[in-house]
């Protein structure tokens, strides 16, 4: 680099206006503009839940017309996972690992600013795919064939959002990957990063092996649909079950993708408000690889009932319930954490202990269903749903709640409402389990997902369901409020912001962190 | 002062970002393939 390129970045803030965020390539702008994104698609898709609970709420249709319903189930779920949890940890990834490795920035920031805009066009097509002849994409979030080859014009649009917003996860996660490994300070080595900064690095490297894996799945798909081969489809050699083997070779990772990062967030935050480290950091980074490694050998589990050798299923129920060894390491380690810390509750905590009670309870739900024989009874009913709902509701979405209320003072730089925020977080908690618990018990009587009537048996807990719903979906309005007050001005935050006194080099800089740090690569000890 | 990776850094971050990109394109076009074999009637 010549001398002339060589100067400081004080002198220079975030250029003006739209173009700012048009244009950035400042991994916090960058972070904020994903957050912001994952909170819209967060009500985008919450919306979509309170129609379902809307229809749900009595037996009877009343609202909807079934097509529809099934439109807003499936439409709901890719939002959530795709636009909305996933999104809100690349956020998060985007603001705090350069901050919490001592980077001045991404490795890659204009591929980074590209990630994003793709992800918006990705989710502008998905959505404006509701309104095109023969409404949006119907046939659940998997799409399965033959059925979803019976989607209108709305197949390809939906087809090529999923292609763009898989482009955009992989470009980020090599982003991750790069900067995580070139990127880190004098000084950090890989067993003194940040359990946060862990668990993205084995998230990034499970994205880029199952990504691709879904993408060619809905590419077959395409041709299948427009182009007259046969991958999935009996009549020309092909088989629907192929497809079924690849999706879930995809998506129980996926699965991972969402929660691993959530790991990460507990695991910085019950050691601050417990005043203590991390209790077993080497056990914690070895579990999550092995959760890793273990989430590419049990894809079938998802698909028991389709039929198998019993040779397969042993194998699959047994490396399914092996998963509850590292993940029973690791609530072990948060538990041991906290024995004999001088805990205090603040929102993120209180979130963080929301996610180890309520994530557990979704982990046994978990092994419930991994006994082959037993899943012949859960299989496609409501029983999955309260199982997958309390892993990514109380477990992923509160987990990023509460990395939003621990890290948010060191981004806008005031203290926000902690009254409010802990209203919040008891409202959330209280209708979450009114909304999901109840699922279990329609599950277990045999009331089929996927339905916009049900018999007259299941009314009751129905109704509840609903009601839970709507109030948990309320809640979150409090959440925008409380974003928007501590965006808007508060108590100023220190550099520390918790009296905790939080370890890690993202609370050696100011609060808000300034627009450029880590001028000069801090050396860690 | 903010010097931005230095021109080693930028080596190795070429370098990842073209293996790992390699990775993703070639499990993609391995599954596709791979169907396209077993799809054969």
């Amino acid at each position: 680099m010549s001398s002339t390129h060589i100067h400081g970045h004080d002198e220079h803030g975030p250029a003006k206006g739209i173009l700012r965020w048009l244009t950035t390539t400042n991994h916090k702008d960058i972070g904020t503009m994903y957050l912001v994104f994952s909170l819209i698609m967060f009500l985008v898709g919450g919306s979509m839940a309170l129609v379902i609970r809307a229809e749900l709420f009595m037996p009877g249709m009343q609202l909807v017309d079934p097509g529809f319903f099934n439109t807003m189930t499936t439409v709901h779920a890719l939002i959530m996972v795709f636009g909305a949890v996933m999104p809100a940890t690349v956020g998060l990834a985007n603001w705090m690992i350069p901050l919490q490795i001592g980077a001045p920035d991404m490795a890659l920031p204009r591929m980074n600013n590209f990630s994003f805009w793709l992800l918006v066009s990705a989710f502008s097509l998905l959505i404006l795919s509701l309104f095109m002849p023969g409404g949006g994409p119907a046939s659940g979030w998997t799409l399965y064939p033959p059925l979803v080859l019976q989607t209108g014009d709305a197949f390809p649009l939906a087809i090529f959002a999923i292609h763009l917003a898989g482009a955009s996860s992989i470009m980020g996660s090599i982003n991750i990957i790069v900067t995580i490994m070139n990127l880190r300070a004098p000084g950090m080595s890989l067993l003194k990063m940040p359990l946060f900064v862990w668990t993205w690095l084995i998230t990034a490297y499970l994205l880029i092996a199952v990504m691709p894996v879904f993408a060619g799945a809905v590419t077959m798909l395409l041709t299948d649909h427009f182009f007259n081969t046969t991958f999935f489809a009996a009549s020309g050699g092909g088989d629907p079950v192929l497809y079924q083997h690849i999706f879930w070779f995809f998506g129980h990772p996926e699965v991972y993708i969402m929660i691993l990062p959530a790991f990460g967030i507990v695991s910085e935050i019950i050691p601050t408000f417990s005043r203590k480290p991390l209790f077993g950091y080497d056990a914690m980074v070895y579990a999550t690889a092995s959760i890793a490694f273990l989430s590419f050998i049990v894809w079938a589990h998802h698909m028991f009932t389709v039929g198998m050798p019993l040779a397969g299923e042993m194998f699959f129920m047994l490396s399914t319930m092996l998963i509850a060894v590292p993940t029973g390491v690791k609530v072990f380690n948060w538990t041991a954490t906290m024995w004999k810390g001088s805990l205090s509750f603040e929102p993120p905590m209180l979130f963080a202990l929301a996610f180890l009670f309520l994530f557990t309870i979704g982990g046994f739900s978990g092994l419930m269903m991994a006994i082959a024989p037993v899943d012949f009874q859960y299989h496609d009913t409501y029983f999955i749903v309260a199982h997958f709902h309390y892993v990514l509701v109380p477990g992923a979405v509160f987990a990023i709640m509460a990395g939003v209320y621990y890290w948010m003072p060191k981004w806008t730089g005031h203290l926000y409402d902690m009254k409010l925020a802990t209203l919040h977080f008891w409202l959330s908690a209280i209708f979450v389990n009114v909304l999901f618990f109840p699922q279990h018990f329609l599950g277990l009587a045999g009331m089929p997902r996927r339905i916009p009537d049900y018999s007259t048996q299941f009314a009751d807990w129905n109704m509840v369901s609903s009601i839970g719903g709507f109030g948990f979906g309320l809640s979150q309005l409090l959440f925008v409020y409380v974003i928007w007050k501590c965006t808007k001005g508060g108590t100023k935050a220190t550099a520390e912001v918790w009296d905790a006194h939080p370890k890690g080099l993202e609370w050696t800089v100011p609060s808000p962190a300034p627009y450029h740090t880590f001028d000069e690569a801090p050396v860690v000890k | 002062m903010n010097l931005g990776p230095t021109s080693e850094q930028r080596r190795r971050i070429r370098w990842t970002t073209v293996v790992l990109a390699l990775i993703a394109i070639g499990i993609y076009v391995a599954f596709i393939a791979s169907s396209v074999i077993k799809a054969r009637p």
